[in-house]
């Protein structure tokens, strides 16, 4: 299993743990019940401490492509050719994200998607443009 | 007496669910015994049935029963006083461990 699916793979659990204790606390709220499971101390700081892990990952993904986009590539003979698979990768993961935002950016609002799935997603999608872009450098497709 | 009777201590007027908290108060193992036999039935069941049509997959049989399990202990935790906290903790983890193992497991089927 590559970096990149081992990442993916962990943002997914982490995603899917907020998701099971949000519903375990949206059934209670919507039937009623004086407890949740969110009024457990260790429940609750488990679940903030993952949200919060998720976010940062989003953070930390949008400005490792950022950085990774503005990086200034040295080499010595071959610094016109990578300048331009670079620019082609700069080029395919701007459309991708432009494409990202133009589905879940404006549907989100009105699907009422929560900010930590988006983010999750977003993360995914900034590391998974990282590692094709640096595929095409070392590969050249 | 070893134990309380259910008509001494139990008011069914209340409600059907004063005889589940009758039983969690005098045998406190019975509903975690119950979602672990839940498990186990969802798991073995899924796992074999599977396996008769040749695609058997026991990280998924696992992950099913897993989700199944959370979710009826998410259900005994809407009525107070019976399921503890600790066992509804247990079922999250055995999920998330599901889950993981979903993703990081072999991925060929049996």
């Amino acid at each position: 299993m590559g970096i990149k699916e081992m990442f993916v793979s962990f943002l997914l659990v982490g995603l899917f743990f907020v998701a099971m204790v949000n519903f375990g606390a949206n059934l209670a709220i919507d039937n009623g019940s004086n407890q949740t499971i969110l009024s457990d101390p260790r429940i609750n700081a488990t679940f903030q401490d993952t949200q919060a892990e998720l976010f940062q990952a989003y953070d930390t993904s949008n400005s490792s492509r950022t950085s990774f986009e503005t990086d200034e590539i040295k080499a010595n003979s071959d610094n016109l050719i990578i300048t331009s698979i670079k620019g082609v990768g700069t080029a395919i993961g701007g459309s991708l994200a432009g494409i990202y935002n133009l589905l879940f950016g404006v549907s989100a609002d009105i699907l009422n998607i929560p900010a930590v799935v988006l983010a999750t997603l977003t993360a995914i999608l900034g590391i998974s443009i990282v590692f094709f872009s640096w595929r095409a450098y070392r590969a050249g497709s | 007496m070893a134990y309380p009777e259910i008509n001494e201590v139990v008011n069914t007027s209340e409600g059907i669910h004063t005889l589940f908290q009758y039983s969690a108060e005098i045998v406190p193992i019975f509903l975690p015994l119950t979602l672990f036999v839940l498990f186990m039935i969802t798991f073995v069941g899924s796992l074999f049935a599977s396996n008769r049509f040749g695609n058997g997959n026991p990280a998924a049989s696992f992950a099913a029963a897993a989700y199944l399990t959370t979710i009826v202990a998410f259900f005994f935790q809407l009525i107070p006083d019976l399921i503890n906290n600790t066992t509804v903790i247990i079922t999250l983890m055995v999920s998330v461990l599901a889950t993981l193992f979903l993703f990081f497991g072999p991925k060929n089927p049996v």
